[in-house]
């Protein structure tokens, strides 16, 4: 009967569980939801302060290498400026027939030690004057004669500085392919000083950071676009790539982020070079999507954790609630007294099994009422009698529950239900006399004392049916026509309907 | 179960933590910068010695990592100006392009310079013979090694010699003659700068006079009158138009044709000839000049150039493998090749050798001076001191041009020489 009784509190416990795990369910659907919805908020913004740093980062980064280019260039123009301290220096014409040929020489032998303490300590390739004449004081290279195969250096330099402001330009040419970089400044109508160091001597100012090394191209950019040094040394020389021309054209000093580059463009003070600085977007993008890989490794990590948590935590408290469950069920189910099945249980039982079966099965409803139960209450009190309700129901149990549901339908009155499966309704009832004849000889044992004070004795009645013949109620009556019998022939017996 | 709330409730506040601190890195450490040693090094030169040079700076940053060189370079002219300012600020570059007189005049002690003997693990001086390391050496130190040799050469372009149907010059009255001829087309036999005339009229001084400009210590010995008799020289070459004003000199009108030949240095042969050459003009090396009767030649051979070390160095481990590199390597010898002579090390010569790089009219003119070894001298330090020879090229102007008197400048340069 215990069996059969537990599988109403297991009902119970089941709809509690399912409760638990709705409610896990949907504690870890509002998890996935918030930590989904904090990643992507926190990857979102790690990735725009990405953006934003590397733009910043990338755009400072310019912005020194142009205050460095430009220091190095305005050296060059304080050099050449300084040229103009003595008369004897800029006003010297080699051309003119004024001075004899010593004084020529040491004018120019003046010009010559001016050249070398303006530059002694100097990688200059170029520090000479050029005269109209083409006669050259001072150091001119052999670049400076490559470039001026004609041999016009003179000539060369004037068109280049000529559409300048203040008599003086900043060139370089490809028949060198840009090795040299040049300033030129007119002296006089017929001198031209000019400067000119290698390009290398500014590749040192535009040292790209380790972390940047193979992404980050940056170009000295001439007003012509031509790109005059990069550290992608295929670019020297070539036109700026026009796409990232047209998106810095026109501005002095800008950053730009497309779907293609991070682009910074800053133009120098000296002159009018910029410095131009590309970074591929999806370099930047490849180390957002590592971040963002991380986030999402470490939102997961804490869902996880969020949800062990969580149910662990719903387990402490689902536990305790599944005790006063079984508790309260029990209570609901069972009479107080006796701890058998009350009446509406195990109506509610029976009348359930009676309508699961094959049809072979061969139902059994016994009920038993004790004899003159009244006299105990009365003359030994209604606290013996409680005694006699829970020693008769003890007794029940023993015999039959290892094979039967029992139950207190009230008062003093039990049932007892059997189903047998293997034997026929002549069988059953042979059975049936047996254990109850067995059961009769127990109880008379066991409340010896109470017949002989009180006449306590055993009725009971006994209805027997096939699977499906009969419902509860049928069978009750039946059985109570089979105890009412017992009781009207003389109390003491067990009647079969 | 209360061990088990506290240990979650202890990682989740951790997790927590370190994920909003940012801690959870996969990197212990994050390198910010690595560590490299710098050093400087110096050189002078044109064009293509700068560009070569730079490239092997490159070549040894390449092999060595954490090295990074600093390059200061310049034009001959007013270098030695530019050294002088290094060492008397005590500013010397770790590693140094020398001239061989600057051995005697910065290290006379030979503590001017690293001992390069103590760098032995890293320079490998197997490449050069006892002799060769002599040249460097001041009281048993190692202050410079040798790059190559080098000599004063005289270079003629002979289609111009023999436009003209003249012979190469094998005396000194040959340039005279040859100016005769040429003049009319304002051609010139011969051309050089200052330090070369200095020498051209030392060798000329030493053949007619038989006397030597330096006593057996190396002392300058000139007198008044020796300084007058070479004043005379050199005034007759301009006065007939044997060579131009040196003044106007520069290497690209030997190119123009302006000059019939130039007088240089074996390293600088490449640098002054190779653009006739590619022009497809004959160029070749002369004979020294010799006057009739002469005992000496008066002509001189030197340690081309040398490398030395910073006496103040901070890196001298990092300088000494630098040095090594420019000295010994393959890659700095085929960059190199012989733009500044024939390499003394064995190394640097195999190399050039293995790759038949040892060619051109260096090579011709290195060549001569083995051919002459028994008739060329030593160079004496001295005369290369820029107050010897640029004093007497620059105060001689004024006796070529008549603004002093022979004696006046004949005495302004011997003032020069001894004070």
């Amino acid at each position: 009967m215990n069996n059969k009784t537990k599988k109403t509190t297991d009902k119970t416990k089941l709809q509690v569980m399912r409760l638990k795990w709705q409610i896990i369910i949907v504690f870890a659907g509002v998890m996935v939801a918030v930590t989904i919805l904090l990643a992507v908020i926190i990857a979102q913004r790690a990735g725009e302060t990405m953006q934003m740093k590397t733009a910043s980062l990338i755009s400072n980064n310019t912005s020194q290498q142009v205050m460095n280019v430009d220091n190095y260039l305005q050296k060059i123009k304080t050099a050449t400026s300084l040229f103009f301290s003595e008369e004897i220096y800029y006003t010297y014409d080699a051309t003119s027939d004024e001075l004899d040929e010593f004084e020529k020489i040491q004018r120019e032998n003046a010009i010559v030690n001016r050249i070398q303490d303006l530059g002694v300590l100097e990688n200059y390739e170029d520090f000479a004057v050029v005269y109209a004449n083409n006669h050259t004081v001072g150091w001119a290279s052999d670049s400076t004669y490559k470039i001026f195969a004609d041999g016009d250096i003179y000539e060369g330099l004037n068109e280049r500085i000529s559409k300048e402001a203040n008599d003086a330009g900043w060139f370089s040419d490809d028949l060198d392919e840009y090795r040299n970089l040049y300033y030129a400044k007119r002296l006089n109508k017929n001198a031209i000083l000019f400067v000119s160091f290698y390009r290398r001597e500014i590749e040192s100012v535009f040292e790209v950071p380790d972390d940047m090394q193979g992404n980050l191209t940056i170009r000295l950019v001439n007003e012509d676009s031509t790109v005059l040094y990069s550290t992608d040394k295929s670019e020297i020389g070539v036109t700026l790539n026009r796409e990232i021309s047209s998106l810095i054209d026109g501005s002095t000093d800008n950053v730009i982020l497309n779907s293609d580059y991070l682009i910074t463009s800053n133009r120098c003070s000296t002159n009018r070079w910029s410095v131009v600085c590309t970074i591929p977007t999806d370099v930047i993008m490849k180390e957002m999507y590592e971040v963002k890989t991380f986030i999402y490794f470490i939102s997961f990590i804490m869902f996880f954790l969020m949800l062990v948590f969580g149910i662990v935590i719903l387990s402490r408290v689902s536990d305790p609630m599944n005790k006063i469950i079984s508790s309260l069920t029990d209570k609901a189910e069972h009479d107080q007294l006796t701890g058998l099945l009350n009446k509406v249980s195990f109506e509610n039982i029976i009348s359930a099994l009676m309508q699961k079966g094959t049809g072979n099965e061969v139902d059994v409803f016994v009920m038993i009422d004790m004899d003159n139960f009244k006299t105990v209450n009365d003359t030994m009190g209604h606290e013996t009698g409680d005694k006699v309700l829970m020693r008769i129901s003890t007794l029940i149990k023993k015999h039959f529950d290892a094979e039967a549901i029992s139950g207190r339908l009230g008062g003093d009155e039990f049932a007892v239900f059997f189903r047998f499966t293997d034997d026929d309704r002549t069988g059953v009832r042979t059975t049936m006399q047996k254990k109850m004849q067995t059961f009769k000889e127990a109880f008379n044992e066991e409340f010896a004392d109470e017949a002989e004070s009180c006449s306590l004795s055993l009725s009971a009645g006994v209805a027997i049916t096939g699977q499906g013949e009969m419902g509860f109620e049928q069978i009750y009556k039946s059985a109570d026509t089979a105890l009412y019998k017992s009781k009207k022939s003389g109390k003491n017996r067990i009647t079969f309907y | 179960m209360k061990k088990i709330y506290r240990f979650f409730s202890v990682l989740l506040c951790a997790v927590f933590i370190l994920n909003l601190s940012g801690c959870l890195s996969t990197d212990e450490n994050v390198e910010v910068q690595s560590s490299v040693e710098r050093i400087t090094f110096s050189w002078w030169g044109g064009n293509s010695r700068h560009e070569y040079t730079m490239d092997g700076v490159d070549a040894f940053e390449q092999l060595n990592k954490d090295i990074k060189v600093d390059c200061k370079y310049g034009v001959w002219n007013g270098y030695t100006k530019r050294q002088n300012i290094y060492v008397k600020s005590n500013e010397e570059p770790d590693v140094m392009l020398i001239n061989y007189s600057w051995i005697k005049e910065y290290s006379p002690e030979g503590d001017g310079f690293y001992d390069i003997y103590k760098l032995a693990d890293y320079v490998d001086l197997s490449n050069f013979t006892k002799n060769e390391l002599s040249y460097g050496e001041v009281n048993g130190k190692l202050n410079a090694i040798p790059i190559a040799f080098n000599a004063e050469t005289i270079y003629y372009n002979k289609d111009l010699y023999d436009k003209y149907g003249l012979e190469l010059p094998t005396t000194w009255e040959d340039f005279f003659d040859a100016a005769k001829v040429m003049q009319k087309d304002g051609i010139y036999p011969l051309g050089m700068g200052d330090k070369a005339l200095f020498f051209f009229v030392i060798s000329y001084f030493e053949q007619t006079t038989g006397k030597s400009p330096c006593d057996k210590d190396g002392n300058l010995v000139l007198t008044r009158e020796d300084i007058e008799y070479m004043l005379k020289f050199y005034k007759r070459l301009i006065d007939e138009k044997v060579i131009p004003p040196i003044e106007q000199y520069d290497r690209i009108i030997f190119f123009q044709g302006k000059t019939a030949a130039t007088m240089a240095w074996i390293s600088d042969a490449d640098r002054y000839c190779s653009d006739l050459l590619d022009n497809g003009v004959n160029v070749t090396v002369g004979e020294y000049p010799v006057a009739e009767g002469a005992k000496t030649l008066g002509w001189y051979v030197k340690p081309a150039t040398m490398y030395a070390i910073s006496n103040s160095t901070q890196n001298p481990e990092a300088a000494a493998k630098l040095l090594n590199f420019l000295l010994n390597s393959k890659e700095m010898a085929l960059l190199q090749k012989t733009e500044k002579g024939i390499p003394i090390s064995d190394s640097a010569y195999e190399a050039l050798e293995d790759e038949n790089m040892l060619d051109g009219i260096s090579v011709t003119a290195n060549q001569q001076v083995s051919d002459n070894q028994d008739r060329l001298s030593v160079m004496n330090t001295v005369l290369e001191n820029e107050n010897v020879y640029l004093g007497f090229v620059n105060e001689s102007t004024y006796y070529l041009y008549d603004k002093k008197t022979l004696e006046e400048v004949a005495s302004s340069i011997y003032n020069e020489f001894y004070n």
